[in-house]
C-alpha cells in the first residue's frame, strides 16, 4: 500500500520518480479504486494530476493527438476527438467518474475490460511515450508488450486517426457493471481489422480473421461463428461473466455484424 | 501541509497526503461527504465538486488537492433555508431514505450553475454516478422541470402528483415529507453522524469456510497489540441462542445461533470481534487471531440440501419452548448432539426436520386439486427459480453503541427498535429498561434492517467492555454476511377450461433459507399467503419447505416471499392462456377476486399460526389490469424495424398485504403542547419512507393543527410506546392508525376540556382549524393555547395527552398490476426494457409523491432483480462478486425509458383514512410480467432469475 505521494511537475520528472515500487497515479479510478492491486503492489504514487503538457488535443486532419492526462469527458466533449473514441468514452457510464478517468490511465490499466483498448488496437492507434531512452513512438500493440513484459514507461499522448469508419460494441449487464467483451473493428489503411477486450481473458486482435475477410468480405453468420468457436489459441474461460460457449458465441455474432456493416454486403 | 479552499474558505490541513479526500473532509467537519461503497467509484455518496467538477472523494488523494478549490454538499442550503434546487427535491418525493440526497443536491445544482435549461438527457448523464435504491430516477427528472420553473418563473407549474380526498387538508395532498429538509441538506442524520470522539472500532474475523468447526481461537498475539480493547469469541461470549429477525415475539423462526458459535456455517460467519482504540489497531490484531478450524461438507442448494446423507446445516440438540413433539428425545438421538454445533430451539412447532436440513415447512389446501386438474381442458407444470439477491442499502449495516448511568445507549439504523431492544436485552442479561434504542434515520432498509445484525454484537462489546463501540459494515460484507433474498426453487401446476376459468393451482416452494433460519418460515410463506389470494379458485393446495444450506443467509428482503410466488404463478398463468387458446388478459380478469369474495386459503397461511378467513376488501385489482392494458396498449404487435430486435409485452397482477392482522402492534402518544402545538411520540420506524409524515398528516386532519405545529418522534424505545416495527408492509397500516386513535382520543380530551371550560355540552363543541374549539351553540371560540394554557395551570385538570394503540384482524390488502413492454434482441440474447407501467392501489396515498417515488424505486430494483442482480458462489461458497460493479444494480441508465407510476383511487375501510400499504407490492410485478413480455416478443418462457442474455439464447436454441 503505497505511504507516499509525490506530484510531478512534467513528464520528465514524473519519470525521474519511477522506480520500481512507484507507481504513476492518473485519474485515480483505477488506482484508488477497491481492490486495486496497483496500488496494493505499490509503495510510492506518482501523481500526474499537476504535469504539464498531458492536457491538449490536437488534430491535423489526418491524426488527432490526446494527451494521456485527458479525461473521458474531454474525450466525449471535444469537437477534435472523433466519433469512434466518443463513443467509447461514453460506454464508461458515470459521468463522475469520467470527469476523473484518463485515457492514459486507462491504457496503462491494461484491465481486460478495458473501454478503450478494444478500439485502439482496432483503429491501430499508436502512442508517444517517455521511457528511461527518451519519447518514442510506438504503436498500441508494441505498448502493451513492452508494458506486459515490465518496461518502465509514461504514455504522454495518444495518437488516433480522425477519419476513419469504425464500429464497436459493448456487452455488460449494466451500463455500469465490468463488460463481458466488447469489441471493435475498423477500416484502416490496410484494411478490415477487429479487436476485442474479454473480461479475464485478455485484449484480442484477431488477425488471422482479418486476413479471412480481408480475402473474402462477404463472410456468413456460421462461418463466422464457428471461426471463434474453433479459435483454440484464443483461451477463453468460463466465469462470472458468463460462459466460454455464451463469450466465443458474441464474439462471432458481432464479428459478422461487424463485417456486415463495414465490408459486406450491406455497406 | 495541504492548502485548499472548501466551500469558499482557505483551509490548512496536516494529513498524511495519501489520505483519501474524503477523509480529510471529514476532518473538516464535511460529515454529509459519506461512504457507500468502500472506494468503488460507484454509488457517488462521496461526491464533491473539485475546482467545479463533480469527482468521488474516495477515489481523490489528500495530497492531489493542494491549491484546489472544494465543494461540497453542506454547503448548501440548511434544513431552514433550502435552495431551491433542495427544495425541488423535496418537493419532488425523492428524499427518501437519502443516504445519497446531499449528493445528488450537490450534482443538480452543478448542473443547473452550468447549464440553467437541461434536457432529460442532460439530467441523467449528470446523475449517471448517483446510486438511488429507494425512489428510482424518474421524478428527479421531475424535479429538474420544478427547478427550471421556479427558477425562470418563480412557481412550479408541472403537477407533483395527484392529490386525493378533497376534503381533507394533509392526507392526500402533496406536502414535504417531514424530515427531509434535514436529510437533503446533509445535517446529523444517520448512525455515524453521533458517534463519540472516545468511541472505540469493531471489526470482525470472518469465516473462509463454508463449513467448520472452530476448534481453536488463538488471540494472544492480537491482544498483545497495543489498543486492543477486547476480543470476543464463540469461547468467552454468553451461551445464549436466539436469532436475528426482528420479529413478533415469539419468533415463528427457529433459534439457531449465538452470538459467534462454535461451528461456522457461512463463508463470512463470525468467527472473532475484535474491539480497539482504532479502526486500524482493530484491523491490525484481526489479522493476527489465529484459528484452527475443522472443514465440514457444506450444502449450497436446495437441491444438495435435500439429498440423501448431505453434510447437516445444524446437527445440534432441538428443543422447543412449546408443542414438544412425543418422540423428540428420540429425534435427537439420531443427531450428533456435539457441543460445537450448538442448539436448534423452536418457539412453537414449524415443521422443521433438521435432520434433512429443514428448517421449516408448511402444507396447505382447500378443494381438490387432483379433480381439478382431471377436469381441466390444459394443465401447465413448470418450475421456476429465482437467485440469491443483496438489499444493497446505500449505509451499509452500522450500530453505535455506549454506557450511560448503567445502560446500553444503542444507536440503530433499524427497522425495528424494540426487537433491537428485547435481543439485545437477551445477549446482555439486561433488563429492556437498561437499554435505550435510538433509531435514527435510516439509509435504506429494504427488509435487511429488520434482522438485528449487527446491533447485538455492538452492544455486547459495550456492554463487556465498558467502551463506546462502532461497527460499521464494509460492502463485502453487506453482500457475505448480512440478509439476502432466499433463493426459491418454485413449481406451479395450474389447470384451466376453455372458457379461460382456472379450474386447480398447485404451488410448491423449495427455499434456501441460508445457514440461520431467520424468517425461514414466513418469507416462503409469503409466496403463496400474498400470491394464491389474488385467484378466484376454489382448489389450491401448496407444499413449502425451507432449507438450510451453507450459503450467505438469506432473511427478509422488500417483497418477502411473494416476487417469487407472483413469478412462477404469473407465468404459469401466461402460458396456461396460450395452451387453452384465451387472451391472458381475459383470463386474468375472469380468474381474479374481487371485493367480498371469501380467501378460504389463508386458514392454513397464518406465519405458523392458524390464519384469518377474511372476505376480499377494498380491490382496485380490476381497476388497474384495465388501466394498464389501455396505457400499454396491450393486444397492439410493435415492430421494431430491426429484425433482431422483437418486442413483447406482458404483465402480472400483484397484491401484498399491510402489516400482519392479529400479529402487529402499533402505539402512538399525542400531547398537546403550551402553546396549542402537538408532539407526537411514536413507536413507529419510519426508515424513510415518509411514515414520520404520515403520523404527521393523520393527527393534521383529525386535530385540525398545521402540519408545522406537528413533530413526530419516533423509534426510540425510551419515548416511544411499543410497535412491533416497519416491516411487512406494516407503517402506514399499523403505525398510522395508531397515531389515528391518539389523535382521536386526544380531540376528545381537547373537546372535554374545552366544554368544562366554556360550560357547555361536548354535543356542541367542534373542533376547527387552525387549532381551536367551537360552540355551535353559542359561537364561543377557545384556541387550543387557551384550552392547554388553563388546563395546566396552578388549578387546572392536567396535561393534554392521549394514548393510542391500534391492532385489528382487519385487512387492508394493496393490489396492483404491473405491465412491461420489452426488446429482445434474438442473435445476442440482449433484453431492454423499453417500457414500465406499475399502476397500484394503495387506497388513499397519504403521501402521493412519495408513494410514486416508492413505486418507480421499487420497479426499478425487480427490473435489476428480474435481469442482473444475482449473488455468484463459487464451489466453496466464496461469493464472487460481492462488491457493486460485478454485483450490478440498476442506475439511472437502465431505467426504462418509458416508465409510469398510477395510483388506482380506492379508499379502504380498515387503514388510515382508506390507506393501504404501498411499497412492498411494487417489487412483485417486475419478473412475470417482464418474463411474459420476453415469450410475447421471441416465444421462449425465461424460468430463471436473472433472465440473462445468456439464458436467453440458451432457450433460443443459439448456444
Amino acid at each position: 500500500m503505497a505511504t507516499k505521494l509525490l506530484m510531478a511537475k512534467s513528464p520528465a520528472e514524473a519519470m525521474d520518480f519511477k522506480t520500481a515500487a512507484a507507481a504513476f497515479l492518473a485519474g485515480g479510478t483505477e488506482i484508488n479504486r477497491l481492490g486495486s492491486h496497483i496500488a496494493a503492489d505499490a509503495d510510492i504514487l506518482i501523481s500526474l494530476k499537476k504535469c504539464s503538457g498531458l492536457n491538449g488535443i490536437d488534430a491535423d486532419g489526418n491524426f488527432v493527438t490526446i494527451g494521456s492526462m485527458c479525461t473521458f469527458q474531454q474525450l466525449a466533449e471535444s469537437d477534435k476527438v472523433p466519433e469512434y473514441l466518443k463513443e467509447a468514452a461514453r460506454f464508461m457510464a458515470s459521468r463522475t467518474k469520467r470527469n476523473m478517468a484518463t485515457i492514459g490511465g486507462n491504457i496503462a490499466a491494461m484491465r481486460t475490460d478495458s473501454y478503450l483498448l478494444p478500439v485502439l488496437f482496432a483503429v491501430c492507434a499508436r502512442v508517444d511515450v517517455l521511457t528511461a531512452e527518451g519519447k518514442q513512438n510506438i504503436c498500441i500493440n508494441s505498448f502493451m508488450e513492452a508494458a506486459q513484459a515490465g518496461e518502465e514507461m509514461l504514455i504522454i499522448a495518444v495518437i488516433v486517426p480522425e477519419k476513419i469508419k469504425v464500429v464497436s460494441k459493448r456487452y455488460a449487464n449494466t451500463a455500469q457493471s465490468h463488460a463481458v467483451l466488447t469489441m471493435s473493428s475498423a477500416i484502416t489503411e490496410k484494411g478490415f481489422t477487429l479487436a476485442a477486450a474479454v473480461k479475464n481473458c485478455g485484449i484480442f486482435r484477431f488477425r488471422t480473421f482479418e486476413d479471412m475477410i480481408r480475402k473474402d468480405p462477404d463472410i456468413s453468420e456460421e462461418d463466422a461463428l464457428a471461426f471463434f468457436k474453433g479459435a483454440d489459441s484464443l483461451k477463453i474461460s468460463d466465469d462470472m461473466f458468463g460462459s466460454e460457449e455464451y463469450k466465443r458465441y458474441l464474439m462471432g455474432v458481432t464479428a459478422y455484424d461487424f463485417c456486415r456493416k463495414l465490408v459486406g454486403k450491406e455497406v | 501541509m495541504i492548502n485548499c479552499t472548501i466551500n469558499g474558505k482557505k483551509r490548512s490541513f496536516d494529513i498524511d497526503p495519501t489520505c483519501r479526500l474524503r477523509e480529510m473532509l471529514l476532518m473538516n467537519g464535511n460529515f454529509a461527504v459519506r461512504d457507500s461503497d468502500d472506494a468503488e467509484g460507484f454509488c457517488g455518496s462521496d461526491t464533491v465538486l473539485l475546482d467545479g467538477t463533480p469527482v468521488f472523494s474516495n477515489l481523490v488523494l489528500a495530497g492531489e488537492v493542494e491549491g484546489c478549490e472544494i465543494r461540497t454538499p453542506d454547503s448548501l442550503g440548511n434544513s431552514m433555508n433550502l435552495t431551491v434546487i433542495q427544495q425541488a427535491l423535496v418537493d419532488a418525493g425523492v428524499v427518501q431514505s437519502a443516504y445519497n440526497a446531499p449528493a445528488a443536491a450537490l450534482i443538480m445544482t452543478w448542473l443547473f450553475e452550468n447549464n440553467p435549461n437541461p434536457t432529460r438527457e442532460d439530467v441523467k448523464d449528470a446523475l449517471s454516478g448517483i446510486f438511488i435504491r429507494d425512489a428510482g430516477y424518474e421524478h428527479y427528472y421531475l424535479a429538474a422541470e420544478l427547478i427550471k420553473e421556479k427558477l425562470s418563473g418563480g412557481e412550479y407549474k408541472t403537477e407533483i402528483a395527484p392529490e386525493f380526498r378533497p376534503e381533507l387538508k394533509a392526507v392526500g395532498k402533496v406536502l414535504p415529507k417531514i424530515d427531509a429538509p434535514q436529510l437533503v441538506s446533509g445535517e446529523r442524520a444517520f448512525v455515524e453522524d453521533y458517534v463519540d470522539e472516545d468511541t472505540c472500532y469493531m471489526v470482525v474475523l470472518r469465516s473462509p469456510y463454508a463449513s467448520a468447526y472452530v476448534n481453536k481461537i488463538d488471540t494472544s498475539k492480537a491482544e498483545a497489540l497495543p489498543g486492543v480493547v477486547k476480543i470476543i469469541t464463540a469461547y468467552n461470549c454468553p451461551d445464549v441462542t436466539y436469532m436475528s429477525a426482528g420479529q413478533g415475539n415469539p419468533e415463528p423462526s427457529p433459534h439457531d445461533r449465538r452470538l459467534l458459535n462454535k461451528k461456522v456455517r457461512h463463508v463470512g460467519d463470525r468467527v472473532a470481534a475484535v474491539i480497539a482504540e482504532t479502526l486500524e489497531e482493530a484491523i491490525k490484531a484481526r489479522d493476527l487471531i489465529e484459528v484452527e478450524y475443522e472443514p465440514l461438507g457444506a450444502v449450497f442448494t436446495v437441491e444438495e440440501a435435500m439429498a440423501e446423507g448431505a453434510p447437516l446445516v445444524h446437527n445440534g440438540k432441538v428443543q422447543y419452548n412449546a408443542g414438544a413433539p412425543d418422540d423428540l428425545d428420540e429425534y435427537n438421538s439420531k443427531l450428533s448432539g456435539d457441543e460445537r454445533e450448538g442448539k436448534v430451539v423452536y418457539q412453537f412447532p414449524l415443521h422443521g426436520d433438521i435432520l434433512h436440513n429443514v428448517a421449516a415447512a408448511n402444507h396447505g389446501f382447500i378443494g381438490d386439486v387432483d379433480k381439478a386438474f382431471a377436469e381441466a381442458d390444459a394443465v401447465v407444470e413448470a418450475t421456476y427459480q429465482t437467485s440469491q439477491i443483496q438489499h444493497t442499502p446505500l449505509e451499509t449495516h452500522i450500530c453505535f453503541s455506549k454506557l450511560e448511568n448503567g445502560r446500553l445507549i444503542i444507536y440503530a439504523s433499524t427497522q425495528v427498535p424494540y426487537h433491537v431492544r428485547r435481543i439485545v436485552s437477551w445477549v446482555t442479561g439486561l433488563s429492556e429498561n437498561k437499554i435505550h434504542v435510538i433509531k435514527t434515520r435510516v439509509g435504506g432498509g429494504y427488509g435487511s434492517k429488520q434482522d438485528i445484525l449487527v446491533e447485538d454484537l455492538t452492544a455486547y462489546a459495550t456492554f463487556a467492555t465498558g467502551r463506546p463501540v462502532l461497527y460499521h459494515n464494509t460492502r463485502e460484507e453487506e453482500f457475505i454476511a448480512n440478509s439476502t433474498r432466499h433463493p426459491m426453487r418454485v413449481h406451479v401446476k395450474m389447470g384451466g377450461k376453455k372458457d379461460g376459468s382456472i379450474t386447480g393451482i398447485y404451488l410448491k416452494v423449495d427455499a434456501n433459507t441460508g445457514p440461520y433460519g431467520n424468517h425461514a418460515l414466513t418469507v416462503p410463506m409469503n409466496s403463496c399467503s400474498k400470491t394464491l389470494p389474488l385467484f378466484k379458485c376454489d382448489n389450491m393446495k401448496y407444499d413449502l419447505t425451507i432449507y438450510y444450506t451453507n450459503t450467505p443467509p438469506a432473511g427478509a428482503y422488500q417483497g418477502y416471499g411473494t416476487p417469487k410466488g407472483t413469478y412462477g404463478l404469473m407465468m404459469a398463468m401466461c402460458e396456461l392462456a396460450e395452451k387453452l387458446g384465451v387472451d391472458y388478459k381475459e383470463m386474468v380478469l375472469k380468474n381474479h377476486v374481487e371485493e367480498g369474495y371469501m380467501l378460504e386459503i389463508l386458514k392454513g397461511l397464518g406465519e405458523g399460526r392458524e390464519g384469518n378467513v377474511v372476505p376480499v376488501g377494498s380491490c382496485g385489482l380490476r381497476e388497474a389490469v384495465e388501466k394498464g392494458c389501455e396505457m400499454i396498449e396491450w393486444g397492439k404487435r410493435e415492430e421494431s424495424g430491426d429484425p433482431d430486435w422483437k418486442i413483447g409485452k406482458g404483465f402480472a397482477m400483484i397484491m401484498q398485504g399491510s402489516g400482519l392482522p392479529g400479529l402487529d402492534h402499533a402505539n402512538a402518544i399525542t400531547k398537546l403542547e403550551m402553546d396549542g402545538s402537538i408532539i407526537v411520540t411514536s413507536g413507529a420506524a419510519d426508515i424513510g419512507t415518509g411514515l414520520d409524515t404520515i403520523i404527521a398528516k393523520v393527527t393534521s386532519d383529525i386535530l385540525c393543527v398545521p402540519m408545522d405545529r406537528i413533530t413526530v418522534i419516533s423509534g426510540d424505545t425510551d419515548s416511544g410506546a411499543f410497535d412491533t416495527g416497519s416491516y411487512a408492509s406494516s407503517g402506514t397500516f399499523f403505525s398510522g392508525n395508531a397515531a389515528v386513535v391518539a389523535a382521536t382520543n386526544l380531540k376528545e380530551k381537547i373537546l372535554e376540556e374545552a366544554a368544562m371550560q366554556m360550560v357547555e355540552d361536548i354535543e356542541d363543541l367542534e373542533i376547527l382549524w387552525p387549532g381551536e374549539v367551537r360552540s355551535a351553540k353559542t359561537g364561543k371560540v377557545l384556541s387550543y393555547y387557551e384550552i392547554i394554557h388553563t388546563s395546566t395551570s396552578g388549578t387546572g385538570r392536567g396535561h393534554l395527552i392521549a394514548p393510542g394503540s391500534f391492532t385489528t384482524a382487519g385487512s387492508s390488502v394493496p393490489y396492483g398490476a404491473h405491465f412491461a413492454q420489452v426488446a429482445v434482441n434474438i442473435r445476442t440474447g440482449e433484453i431492454k426494457v423499453q417500457k414500465f407501467y406499475a399502476i397500484q392501489d394503495a387506497g388513499t396515498p397519504i403521501n402521493p409523491e412519495a408513494a410514486l417515488c416508492q413505486m418507480y424505486g421499487a420497479s426499478l430494483k425487480s427490473i435489476g432483480h428480474t435481469l442482473y442482480e444475482d449473488m455468484i458462489l463459487d464451489k466453496d461458497g466464496n461469493c464472487v462478486n460481492a462488491n457493486m460493479t460485478d454485483y450490478g444494480v440498476p442506475m439511472i441508465s437502465e431505467q426504462p425509458d418509458d416508465f409510469k407510476a398510477v395510483l388506482i383511487d380506492v379508499n379502504d375501510e380498515h387503514g388510515p383514512f382508506g390507506a393501504k400499504s404501498i411499497s412492498e407490492i411494487a417489487c412483485n410485478g417486475a419478473a412475470p410480467a417482464i418474463g411474459n413480455a420476453i415469450h410475447d416478443a421471441c416465444g421462449v418462457w425465461m424460468r430463471s432469475w436473472p433472465m440473462t442474455p445468456e439464458k436467453l439464447l440458451k432457450e433460443l436454441g443459439r448456444l
